[in-house]
């Protein structure tokens, strides 16, 4: 990881993962879907996962969140703060999870309740971690929503789901992130189910989250372009274990393994700068 | 160069208009899935049609292969109008004109072997075949698309994404047709797999002289393999051009937007 | 620690022959204990319904006067004792099994020929004419499916043949719905579309796509429907309008047995746990099967 410590702002370790691996037992027997896997992340850094289906990028992070499906178990250390997420019991793992650290998973259309109220959805998880009134946990829900770039207006606070676009959605997704102010947010594949000019809206707001607020971002991608366009440092994966990794330019421009090399040049020939 | 190829399909003021009402006593709003479209394919050409979701790219694809019914319009297939088509015209039109989808699973029927999903065609047009004849043109196909031999008898869910999509392009091109319309066919696979499956599609066209008509959300994708793309943005012509030309100089303010949306995998240096 | 079993499996596994969905289905059949158990169950039930009688030395209606009411015993042949007309019960047990059985599987075939019909066409057509077959379906739920079939059973005379077709035209209603919602969902499917932009026919989409596709759900509901056909039964049976003597039935048997309930309980005891058990059978395997068939469901 000597490669991660350099260009960055400050170097206050946030979360270090050392040897973790993920298994599945299933009906055709034990499945190892990540192989000792050792990342770090810094204070307002942006770490970018690329891999494809099956590479164990999604699993890596549902591990440390607790996250993972009822057959699968994990190995290995997730210190965040000092904290070790994984050797730790689910209610301690609450204290951080939802408050610290953020999730924003890959479709908006079903990752929000649709009989809820944006704004209920917005307050309840400050009013459980933060012991917030309800009123306060709406004020601090229309701060959030300036944030994300929405309207700060009562109407979008009284709507459902349904009434608002993908985009939005997803918009109202970083919402709930941010209302506890994290100090890391874990996105997974958050624009892949979105348009493209929907995507650069919300990859321009990833990238105020660091640079205004100093928040951690993970994000994980199958696109390579949206990686490149807000992180960095880079973990390139494959099979569960981690191919390359480095800081974007280095690995994006001189990339050494042949996996990555690979990938790379799958990319279609896009407009030359 | 373009102006002296045939005109095969003509598509004028094409409209797909459905009506949703909101309650039971309130007044029914037409959506316009499709609005006053009108484009030409030219023999040989690759065709792009690009557009956001809701774009109405996917419906036209199924308007012209008269999958779904038009609210209005005119499709010519050679001079000649679709509406006109007796049942033995249509039938002869649909094993001209082909169509692949998106995803690569839903596309096949789970229940069969790969065999026989690519035989399917051969069994509706060319019933005078010998079961030998036929298995020789499936595996001489099966080779051309990348597909070992060995699948012949496996079932779908035994392949990967990739493989499923091969299947999928083998059974839309065993009649030989000559147009074959591509409804975001890389959209659900993985970038080396994109990559692999375009290549396909360009060597197929050479290989079978196919004029491809090729659907996507991906401005890139679109930019590798198309020689004229139309713009689609809720149900309209946006701009219809030369692909580089497009790309180079897009007049209209959507257009430019959309291309300077697409996230470069070129990073800068931080 | 092996990585990645599962693909490793497949590379191993590899052979021309391809793994069908039926296959897996069977695997993962077989790997749910509840449901081989009761499959053993059931086919040892019907084994001895069917050939059980030729190996008794009793006829199903021999009466013995010398024997009435005989509490089960080994010493006299009667092992499951006799009813009040000295009939050995263990071989109206199995003479009632015979029947019960075969209602159970001709009635649910009649519902399932004539549903699996009628709502693949509603759903594939769709339009206005699925509305009024489905219109038609709700008439017919609406009616009280009991006075039904006791009108059928008046006029037409109480006839086994016709407490099938009776029983079987009830319950295909359930099954056209469910066979038509399935089809609406399976026609949407972009493999039906392929095909009818292959130019194939409305009529061998339905052949050779539609309704192999409903195999799966079909037989989950084969073997969810035939316990409730001999329940049907035997209810119709308790109520008098079914099997008539000296033919009988577990509907029978019971209904006969409750009567005498307090003064030979064996008369009661055995035809219902010979019931019961083959419909938690049938009611286990019908769980087994709707895992196996759609191992995403649960």
């Amino acid at each position: 990881m000597q490669s991660t410590q350099k260009n960055i702002k400050n170097n206050d370790l946030l979360l270090e993962v050392n040897n973790l691996n993920v298994f599945f037992n299933t009906t055709d027997g034990l499945i190892k879907a990540v192989n000792n896997i050792n990342l770090s992340i810094n204070k307002g850094e942006c770490l970018g996962v690329v891999g494809e289906s099956g590479s164990g990028k999604t699993q890596t992070f549902f591990s440390i969140t607790g996250l993972l499906s009822n057959n699968g178990y994990c190995k290995g250390s997730a210190i965040f703060k000092g904290f070790d997420l994984i050797s730790s019991s689910k209610k301690e793992r609450m204290k951080y999870l939802g408050k610290s650290i953020g999730f924003i998973f890959q479709d908006p259309m079903t990752s929000l309740t649709p009989h809820m109220k944006i704004g209920d959805q917005l307050s309840e998880i400050s009013i459980f971690h933060d012991n917030l009134t309800k009123k306060e946990s709406l004020k601090r829900a229309l701060e959030v929503l300036d944030i994300v770039k929405l309207p700060k207006s009562r109407n979008l606070i009284t709507s459902y789901p349904h009434e608002l676009s993908g985009g939005m959605k997803q918009r109202i997704m970083i919402a709930i992130s941010l209302m506890c102010s994290p100090e890391l947010i874990i996105a997974d594949e958050p624009t892949t189910a979105l348009d493209v000019t929907t995507q650069s809206e919300i990859l321009n707001i990833f990238n105020d989250l660091k640079n205004q607020l100093g928040i951690s971002i993970i994000l994980i991608s199958h696109n390579i372009g949206v990686i490149a366009e807000t992180s960095d440092n880079i973990i390139v994966m494959k099979d569960g274990s981690i191919v390359e990794n480095g800081s974007t330019y280095n690995v994006l421009t001189n990339p050494q393994d042949k996996y990555t090399k690979l990938l790379l040049s799958c990319i279609p020939p896009w407009l030359d700068v | 160069m373009k102006n002296e190829a045939t005109n095969i399909l003509t598509v004028d003021n094409l409209k797909l208009h459905y009506s949703s009402a909101k309650g039971f006593f309130s007044k029914k709003e037409i959506v316009k899935a499709v609005d006053d479209i009108s484009f030409n394919l030219l023999e040989g050409e690759t065709l792009g049609i690009v557009g956001e979701s809701g774009s109405g790219k996917s419906s036209i694809c199924r308007l012209v292969l008269n999958l779904i019914s038009k609210s209005s319009g005119k499709i010519t297939w050679f001079d000649k109008d679709l509406d006109t088509f007796n049942k033995k015209q249509m039938k002869e039109f649909r094993r001209k004109v082909q169509i692949i989808f998106q995803d690569p699973y839903g596309s096949l029927d789970p229940r069969m072997t790969i065999g026989s999903i690519i035989k399917e065609p051969l069994d509706i047009f060319n019933k005078k075949f010998l079961k030998k004849e036929k298995e020789k043109i499936i595996t001489e196909l099966m080779n051309d698309v990348g597909l070992s031999n060995e699948l012949f008898n496996r079932y779908p869910h035994e392949l990967s994404g990739g493989q499923c999509q091969r299947v999928g392009i083998a059974r839309a091109i065993i009649n030989k047709p000559s147009v074959l319309i591509c409804d975001e066919p890389v959209s659900a696979l993985d970038l080396s797999i994109q990559a692999q499956i375009l290549d396909l599609l360009k060597n197929l066209k050479n290989k079978y002289s196919l004029t491809l008509v090729f659907v996507s959300h991906d401005l890139s994708v679109i930019k590798s393999i198309c020689d004229n793309v139309i713009v689609l943005r809720s149900g309209k012509i946006v701009e219809n051009r030369e692909v580089n030309d497009l790309f180079r100089n897009p007049e209209n303010e959507y257009t430019k937007k959309l291309i300077s949306s697409v996230p470069s995998p070129i990073p800068l240096k931080r | 620690m092996r990585l990645l079993k599962k693909t490793d499996n497949l590379e191993m596994s590899y052979s021309l022959k391809g793994r069908s969905l039926w296959v897996d289905a069977r695997r993962r059949l077989f790997q749910n204990k509840a449901a081989v158990i009761s499959l053993f169950i059931l086919i040892f039930i019907s084994i001895i319904s069917v050939f059980g009688p030729f190996f008794i030395q009793y006829g199903f209606s021999d009466t013995d006067w010398s024997s009435i009411y005989q509490p089960p015993s080994l010493e006299n042949g009667h092992y499951l004792g006799t009813d009040g007309n000295g009939r050995d019960l263990l071989v109206r047990i199995l003479h009632g099994g015979r029947l019960s059985l075969s209602i159970g599987v001709i009635a649910t075939f009649v519902s399932v020929f004539i549903g699996v019909i009628y709502g693949t066409i509603a759903g594939f057509f769709g339009g206005k004419l699925d509305t009024f077959m489905m219109r038609v379906v709700e008439i017919l739920y609406a009616m009280p499916y009991l006075i039904f079939v006791i009108i059928l059973m008046v006029v037409f005379g109480r006839n086994i043949y016709f407490l099938f077709i009776a029983i079987g035209a009830v319950e295909w209603l359930t099954m056209a719905r469910i066979v038509r919602g399935q089809t609406i969902s399976l026609k949407e499917k972009e493999f039906i579309e392929t095909s009818r932009a292959l130019g194939q026919s409305n009529t061998l989409i339905i052949i050779k796509h539609i309704i192999p596709n409903l195999a799966g759900p079909i037989i989950v509901y084969i073997t969810l429907m035939v316990p409730s056909v001999i329940i049907l039964e035997s209810f119709l049976s308790f109520l008098g309008l079914g099997v008539q003597e000296p033919l009988t039935s577990w509907g029978v048997l019971i209904s006969e047995g409750s009567r005498e309930m307090e003064t030979a309980w064996w008369l009661l005891i055995f035809p219902g746990s010979f019931m019961v058990i083959t419909l938690a059978s049938l009611n286990f395997i019908g769980d087994g099967l709707r895992d196996a068939i759609d191992p995403k469901e649960y």
